[in-house]
């Protein structure tokens, strides 16, 4: 497939029969596409056939772009060195996703407080816009972060070029692809209403495509490794990778109405719908946001702290831990529903071991610090890395506490899983995803450090301030309306209706709309310093040290050996 | 550990790892699941859950369509408080043709599961167009357009097909009938004898109160008036469906 | 033999074998990681981010004596 490299004798970036053969498979689809779009069965459908057509063509001419400049001695880079191109792409798309991801959110918080801004439209609102908003966040900032960010790991510590001319830029181009297509379907209204799988098969199908080729590209570069050993931040990665394409594969299964409408219907009915659909969901948080983001971990904080892994005997054990319990905690979203008892209790049993491999992997990233804690006060990029572990031992403290069924009695429904969730999203996910993008962008445009430090420490404190807000608000809402469900008054009738609970959310879906709104800003701040650090730019108040003994600061330069 | 790695054995490690790690995460999903379809106490033995009709399945995939989900769960739990204030707790066989399943997992609103009949026709127009107008404290959004959009029911039957194909007892008799079925609902005084003989309990009146067109909002409306309204709890008394 | 007897009778045997498998599996991820000849290579291991060399540099170091 398209993960055979160029032979010798083309020069690099020119076409290659892999490359032809990729060309090729593109002006098939654009065709089926054409013909789909013409015989669709409904408006959403013709509008996202028209969009593959497209798509598919304006890929067609990349590669066309590409032979040319090549053969005109342009070639983006000449095929020896790492494969960086795609990794600098995956940090902008990073960068613009969240943007995209966290106003989003920002609007809905708003409307919840709001309503008034839903504007009574069919495209803006809130049922529309939340899965816009989760899957903007989860898999267009998290997924371009991961898949950017292993791209990167995965040839340092293989020392081995990324496998594949045109391939990785399949999957970056083609995992583009698949976020606009889900993001333009729900505002049309096209969704499975599967909880982080809302996007119908045909965006499924493609997205299946996308991340085989992802799995090729990421074994096929371990494959040609020149390191004896798979470092661990690549065993997370992997396990990523290729849990994803199980639940993903399982979760979709469905009925196409016919084979030119948006519109499935799921495989599998009610309560075993219901268990794969959490058996997926709660995955999709420990396989996406946690197996993935630990690779990330393994990777950056050491590199960033210059210490080696605390203890990588640690990293093994709880790899293996953290896989094989995960899985299993899924039917915890379930309890005291139709699903059978027996389900309930095994997934709360497995969420609770699962709290000590969780924190096996907080403590070997919090103690890979030790000797080198005053990098803490002295890189505002360590230490929104290290806060980010502290807030995946927190929230994966928190996940067990409520998977326990007396307390998911009163957790469940209510805002405080929106807390919990964003606990570890905008703290773990968000803060480690920001940490290796301010550590990448230096490294990849070759500049000596950041534009701004200063301003990476703004963005830390205003983005704290934001996620304590947005839980605490949540924490409180949570538990109010828990509490306010299960009132009895003194004559044991319920005391409060359920319009009365919905009036005292109001305050604090407020003030965790002011918690997203710092959250934002602080991902701005962090984009002008990106910009203007990839521009070349120095803030003039934080000039560059002499050019002296420590010429390399915060992990920028290559260091020598100890 | 062999002294010299080469090219084959490093990368038979990095298939090991994918396959060893594949099989760690597969084994629990599989305890977990393949055992709900193969116990058949999974699924209580009650009477009346049927397919739905197509104009209840159309209000269906509105409500999916909408994100309602997102707000509304469809899940009564075994708890008192919810007992009391939403209705009997769900049983696995209410949502045995629900293909997906919308028990939700968060409550902005309430409960769904059975909420019809529990308000009238009228209420549910007014609140659709305007949820503030009857429930001030309301945070959900408005949908007037649903009322002013005509339902798209040209492919009706290809719904029932796909659903047919996954398990759901529809038959060639369905399919053949799906317009006229959902016609009929929509439509007060047509004739639904074939439709109640097909779909047992179905209630055929015209839901948005606009004779003139068959809306989406008819398709809803229809589909919220009939949830929770199949089983028959009271031939259960003191029934405890729990396993 | 039904459905339901099947399922009990192989969630029985699951139920005790995978005890069993889980424990040696989790044993021998333990023993993997404390084998003391292995400590060199985890050592060498955990400060791999920290070096950097291009692509197609192998490691000498890694010829470890004795293995």
């Amino acid at each position: 497939m398209a993960v055979s490299s160029a032979p010798g004798s083309n020069l690099p970036g020119t076409m290659t029969s892999a490359a032809w053969a990729v060309a090729g498979s593109l002006i098939a689809g654009a065709v089926l596409s054409i013909i789909i779009a013409a015989k669709a069965a409904d408006a959403p459908m013709a509008a996202h056939a028209w969009l593959f057509a497209f798509a598919f063509l304006a890929g067609v001419m990349m590669l066309g772009q590409r032979h040319i400049n090549a053969t005109q001695g342009h070639a983006a880079d000449d095929g020896t060195g790492y494969n960086d191109g795609v990794v600098k792409a995956g940090a902008i798309a990073t960068l613009f996703w969240g943007v995209a991801g966290f106003l989003v959110g920002v609007v809905i918080a708003f409307q919840l407080a709001f309503p008034v801004l839903n504007f009574d439209t069919e495209f803006l609102n809130f049922g529309r816009l939340r899965p816009l908003h989760t899957s903007a966040v989860i898999f267009a900032f998290g997924g371009n972060a991961l898949i950017a960010t292993s791209f990167y790991v995965v040839q340092r510590t293989s020392r081995a070029r990324l496998a594949g001319d045109v391939a990785p830029w399949f999957v970056f181009w083609g995992y583009q692809l698949f976020i606009v297509v889900a993001a333009t379907g729900y505002l049309m209204g096209v969704t499975q209403s599967r909880e982080y799988a809302e996007p119908e098969w045909y965006a499924d199908i493609w997205l299946t495509i996308v991340w085989v080729v992802y799995l090729l590209v990421f074994l096929g570069t371990l494959a040609k490794r020149k390191e004896p050993h798979i470092y661990v931040a690549n065993w997370f990665y992997l396990a990523f990778i290729v849990t994803i394409a199980m639940l993903h594969i399982g979760n979709n299964l469905a009925i196409p109405e016919t084979l030119t409408s948006s519109k499935s219907y799921a495989l599998f009915p009610g309560v075993q719908d219901a268990l794969i659909q959490w058996w997926y969901g709660h995955n999709a948080v420990g396989f996406f946001l946690t197996a993935g983001f630990l690779g990330m971990m393994y990777y950056f904080i050491p590199k960033r702290a210059e210490r080696p892994v605390y203890s990588y005997r640690l990293s093994i054990v709880h790899f293996w831990s953290l896989i094989f319990i995960y899985i299993w905690a899924g039917p915890h979203h379930l309890h005291f529903t139709a699903l059978p008892d027996w389900a309930q209790t095994l997934g709360m049993t497995f969420s609770i071991m699962l709290w000590m491999p969780s924190w096996g992997g907080m403590i070997n990233g919090l103690m890979t610090l030790s000797g080198a804690w005053d990098k803490l006060r002295t890189d505002p990029v360590i230490r929104m890395l290290v806060v980010s572990v502290a807030f995946y031992g927190m929230s994966t403290f928190e996940g067990p506490v409520m998977s326990v069924k007396a307390v998911n009695s009163l957790s469940h429904y209510t805002d405080w899983t929106i807390g919990h969730v964003h606990s570890g999203a905008l703290g773990w996910v968000g803060f480690v995803s920001f940490g290796a993008v301010y550590c990448l962008i230096p490294w990849l445009w070759k500049r000596e450090r950041l534009y701004s430090l200063a301003l990476v420490s703004w963005h830390f404190w205003i983005a704290t301030i934001g996620i304590v807000l947005y839980i605490t608000s949540m924490w409180v809402s949570g538990i109010l309306q828990g509490l306010m469900w299960r009132a009895y008054d003194a004559q044991g009738f319920l005391e409060y209706s359920f319009a009365e609970t919905v009036e005292a959310m109001h305050p604090f879906y407020v003030i965790r709309a002011l918690g997203g709104v710092l959250f934002l800003a602080g991902a701005l701040i962090m984009v002008y310093n990106c910009w203007m650090t990839i521009k070349g730019r120095v803030r003039e108040s934080e000039p560059l040290p002499a050019p002296a003994p420590a010429a390399a600061p915060a992990g920028a330069m290559p260091q020598p050996a100890e | 550990m062999a002294k010299k790695f080469t090219h084959e054995k490093i990368e038979k490690n990095s298939i090991l790892l994918l396959v060893l790690t594949l099989i760690v995460v597969a084994i629990g999903g599989l305890v977990e699941i393949v055992p709900t379809f193969l116990i058949k106490s999974t699924i209580e033995d009650v009477k009346g859950v049927r397919p739905y009709s197509p104009l209840e399945l159309a209000g269906r995939n509105i409500y999916i369509r909408e994100g309602c989900y997102t707000c509304h769960s469809q899940m009564i739990r075994s708890l008192r408080s919810e007992v009391e204030r939403y209705g009997h707790y769900s049983l696995a066989a209410e949502s045995k043709y629900d293909h997906p399943f919308q028990w939700g997992s968060k409550r902005t609103g309430p409960d769904l599961a059975r909420v019809g009949g529990k308000y009238s026709d009228e209420w549910h127009r007014l609140h659709m167009e305007d949820p503030r107008s009857v429930v001030p404290e309301s945070v959900m959004p408005g949908y007037p357009f649903l009322a002013k959009t005509p339902l798209d029911y040209r492919f009706a039957a290809d719904g029932l097909k796909a659903l047919a194909v996954a398990g759901v007892p529809y038959t060639a008799e369905n399919f053949e009938n799906a317009k006229a079925d959902l016609e009929a609902q929509a439509t007060p005084d047509a004739d639904t004898e074939g439709l109640m003989a097909r779909y047992p309990k179905a209630v055929a009146r015209d839901f948005d109160g606009n004779p003139a067109m068959i809306s989406e909002l008819d398709a809803l409306v229809a589909y919220l008036q009939m949830l929770g309204t199949l089983v028959d709890f009271n031939a259960y008394e003191n029934a405890d469906f729990k396993q | 033999m039904d459905s339901e007897t099947t399922y009990s009778v192989v969630r029985t045997w699951f139920g005790t074998g995978g005890l069993i498998l889980l424990v040696v599996m989790f044993t021998a991820v333990v023993i993997y990681a404390l084998w003391p000849s292995n400590k060199k290579k985890f050592d060498r291991m955990a400060k791999l981010p920290l070096e950097d060399k291009e692509p197609g540099d192998s490691e000498k170091k890694d010829k470890e004596p004795g293995q």
